[in-house]
């Protein structure tokens, strides 16, 4: 009698840690990767303090909030996702091209890549970065591909990072208003930079564009 | 026998619970009812007391820390802030509880007993609280749902979607505002209010005139941007051709204040820079300030002096927590000059000798004295020093001597003064060589946590009517009345006439006049200044914060001995420089706000 209470004292307390299951989703697994394009070429944006970022909305739903995701430096972007028909579009005059927004529908099934094609103002081309002694020089040109907006400055940063760009610097040297586009030449003094490692890329300030165009980065140092 | 004695017992206490009085059904003395309250003068009174103390946002003196953001203050307190960017929700308002407050106000008060005469002075307050709240909620947001003098209410079954407003454009906001503040201006006393802690006609007028400034200066200068902030509904953005039409209604407003004489620049004391800190600080016999925020000790005190105050003079734990900045101090021009740099070295980049610390500061503008504390100057009768440390020569190159705060040499010469600066992670340790003087509290024991101070916080002032007037003469192109309206301002400052003007001298003057008092980021993004000098580059000064440090020259046998240098230096409480993006002139929208009223569209760039 006294070991049936005994069971029966575990048991019916354990009825009480029972869950159903039904109500509970697995997380989501599906991860979609996407990239701003422009022609098949990424497109470099700032990457850190969430600034650049893509919109996804869903269909169906009661409340329409879209899924910010943030874009990183070399222009990609991934979120995970439940598998689904979801919408995508870039954030209102957010990033340094043309404020489109126009739609992509992307059906996310599994593992999924995208591309966002934008159009933007300009492309840096052909940049380069050399170091002689205690001088950086760096080298461009830069591509007009929608005319409209003019540059107010070209500036090279550097940082000690991978991560750099106009906030996360350690220097930068800017041009304001440069006369010709398609030859531009910065030079830094580093001559008080202590750092073992350093990286350096080119950004291009647009008058009323919110955003700066940036080169890839490369390592210098 | 047991089980009956307590049956019985069980019976006899069952007549102890009986109830045959309406004990439980009382009214509750703690609410009151609409009819309760609004037979009572005194009642409504506290009613709209508690809507007064509802209208404080951004940056003020019980917001201490808000002064930090902009270029005017750095912090003293702690390790290095972090501040770069600006929240896209910073100093937001949208607060649609407050306007149904006032509406159900409003509509008691106009259902009370109260006489006709007595009705339209409580109207009149509620809804200029109610029409400066929605200035407020514009400055921060562009149009906003305007739902008039509705209180709304849910019922059940009811259509929700009759709840729903939707934004109303940023033309429409502004023209509300003006409109209501035309209408209830003629409702309010002409006569001065206790500490002008209550609104009367010229409070009124004074929204008024701000509010159409705002209106204006946003059609205009938002126009001539390269790319306009502005979304296609107009809740954001207002057209360019509406501009001249209020920066009229500024002028005229502003004149009717002037005409009506209530008000004049202070002008009783004849040390300027004293004078120009009891204009705004000190509020017996006041003839300036229309409208502010009173505090009154015991009850209803404020702890910015406790926490702002030099730590040589504090009467508390507490102390130095946010300080002036150089690029504010640098503002105030001479005399004489309009470049206000202060000269630490000359051409050739060797250091100025000066005798006493003061000295350097020497003609610059009365204004200065009035709103900054600086090395040399006094407060509370005491002299402030600051003293970063000392300077000797090494091989021929000045070379720093820096100790603890309050150190002082084995002959008991001061090495590092108590107010400091220095450059280090302390708590309550002066780090930017200035204090605030503005708002500051001379009456001693009001720098304590027990008892606080209650120096005012200034809303409207005189000085602000002659500025606004003298910005929409100058878009106005009536050059003459713009010098003649800032000439007064400048005159009472002490510092040379102008004899031209563009927006320019005003950006500067509103500046310097207004700096702690809440008018500078809203300025600067009403001309679409602010992403031009706030631009995040850490190589412009603009945007970078610096700090002034004193040091005095130990070197017996030189020339300079005893002397006094100074080193301007990037401030080091304040990491990064100022970066007010596109993205910052509007608030975004948040998103809860657009499930719950799907009308609401989002600002641009959201």
């Amino acid at each position: 009698m006294k070991q049936i209470a005994f069971i029966l004292s575990i048991l019916f307390p354990s009825l009480l840690f029972y869950g159903c299951g039904l109500d509970n989703y697995d997380e989501p697994q599906s991860v979609l990767y996407g990239k701003v394009t422009y022609n098949g070429e990424s497109i470099g944006v700032r990457g850190t303090a969430e600034k650049v970022q893509m919109q996804l909305y869903q269909d169906g739903y009661e409340l329409k909030t879209s899924i910010p995701v943030c874009v990183t430096q070399d222009g990609s972007f991934q979120a995970v996702l439940f598998d689904g028909v979801y919408k995508l579009i870039h954030r209102d005059n957010n990033g340094p091209w043309v404020n489109k927004r126009d739609t992509v529908i992307i059906t996310v099934k599994g593992s999924t890549a995208c591309e966002y094609p934008v159009t933007p103002y300009y492309l840096i081309r052909n940049e380069s970065f050399t170091v002689s002694g205690n001088n950086l020089k760096a080298t461009c040109n830069l591509e007009q591909i929608t005319a409209g907006r003019t540059i107010t400055s070209v500036f090279l940063i550097i940082n000690k990072t991978a991560f750099v760009d106009d906030v996360s610097s350690v220097s930068r040297v800017s041009i304001s208003n440069p006369k010709d586009v398609s030859n531009i030449l910065i030079e830094m003094n580093l001559s008080a930079r202590t750092e073992s490692v350093l990286y350096a890329l080119i950004g291009v300030q647009m008058s009323g564009v919110s955003d700066i165009l940036f080169s890839k980065i490369e390592k210098i140092r | 026998m047991k089980s009956y004695n307590s049956i019985i017992f069980i019976i006899l206490l069952s007549f102890l619970s009986v109830s045959c009085s309406d004990f439980l059904d009382r009214e509750p003395d703690q609410l009151l009812t609409d009819d309760a309250v609004f037979s009572d003068p005194n009642m409504i009174q506290s009613v709209l007391a508690n809507l007064y103390g509802r209208v404080g946002w951004g940056q003020s003196i019980t917001n201490n820390s808000a002064y930090i953001y902009l270029d005017e203050a750095c912090r003293s307190d702690g390790s290095p802030d972090q501040t770069q960017n600006y929240a896209s929700d910073l100093w937001r308002v949208y607060d649609y509880a407050l306007i149904r407050n006032i509406n159900q106000f409003l509509e008691s008060v106009a259902g009370s007993n109260l006489t006709a005469g007595e009705k339209a002075v409580l109207e009149g307050e509620a809804r200029f609280l109610r029409a400066w709240t929605y200035f407020n909620m514009g400055r921060c947001l562009g149009g906003v749902p305007i739902v008039g003098d509705e209180v709304l209410e849910y019922g059940a079954g009811m259509d929700v979607e009759t709840l729903q407003y939707p934004r109303s454009s940023e033309e429409e906001l502004y023209n509300y505002v003006i409109d209501e503040c035309t209408q209830i201006a003629g409702k309010l006393p002409v006569e001065k209010t206790a500490n002008s802690a209550r609104a009367n006609r010229w409070a009124v007028l004074s929204l008024k005139a701000k509010a159409a400034l705002y209106a204006a200066s946003i059609a205009k200068y938002n126009a001539q941007m390269d790319q306009p902030v502005e979304t296609t509904g107009k809740e954001v953005g207002i057209p360019f051709d509406k501009a001249s039409n209020f920066y009229t209604i500024t002028l005229n407003t502003a004149e009717e204040i002037m005409q009506g004489g209530k008000y004049r620049l202070q002008n009783n004391n004849s040390n300027k820079g004293l004078n120009f800190y009891e204009a705004v600080t000190v509020k017996e016999n006041n003839t300036e300030v229309i409208w502010a925020v009173d505090y009154k000790y015991p009850g209803l005190t404020h702890q910015f002096t406790t926490l702002n105050i030099p730590i040589s003079v504090k009467e508390d734990m507490d102390g130095t927590v946010v300080t002036p900045i150089l690029n504010l101090v640098e503002a105030f021009e001479y005399q004489n000059n309009r470049n206000g740099q202060l000269k630490t070295v000359d051409e050739r980049g060797e250091y100025l000798f000066y005798d006493k610390p003061e000295d350097i500061f020497a003609g610059k503008d009365a204004r200065l004295y009035g709103t900054v504390i600086y090395p040399g100057s006094s407060f509370r009768g005491k002299v402030i020093n600051y003293q970063a440390g000392r300077k000797y020569l090494k091989d021929g190159a000045w070379t720093d001597e820096v100790g603890k705060v309050g150190s002082v040499d084995s002959e008991g010469n001061v090495v590092t003064s108590e107010n400091g600066p220095v450059a280090n992670n302390d708590n309550n340790t002066n780090k930017s060589g200035f204090n605030i003087r503005k708002f500051m509290d001379e009456l001693a024991s009001s720098g304590t946590r027990g008892r606080g101070s209650e120096v005012w916080f200034v809303r409207f002032r005189y000085a602000d009517i002659l500025l606004m007037a003298a910005e929409a003469a100058v878009e106005l192109n009536q050059p003459d009345k713009a010098l003649k309206y800032i000439n007064e301002v400048r005159a009472r400052a002490g510092i040379q006439n102008l004899t031209s003007i563009s927006l320019d001298d005003i950006v500067k003057e509103r500046r310097v006049e207004f700096a702690f008092e809440n008018q500078r980021y809203w300025d600067l993004k009403r001309w679409r200044l602010a992403h031009k000098i706030w631009n995040g580059d850490s190589n412009n000064p603009d945007a970078v914060q610096y700090v002034l440090f004193p040091y005095v020259i130990n070197q017996p046998g030189h020339s300079a001995h005893g002397k006094w240098v100074f080193d301007k230096k990037k401030a080091y409480m304040a990491t990064y420089p100022r970066y007010f993006q596109l993205s910052n002139y509007y608030n975004f929208i948040d998103q809860a706000w657009i499930n719950k009223n799907p009308k609401i569209v989002k600002n641009p760039f959201q």
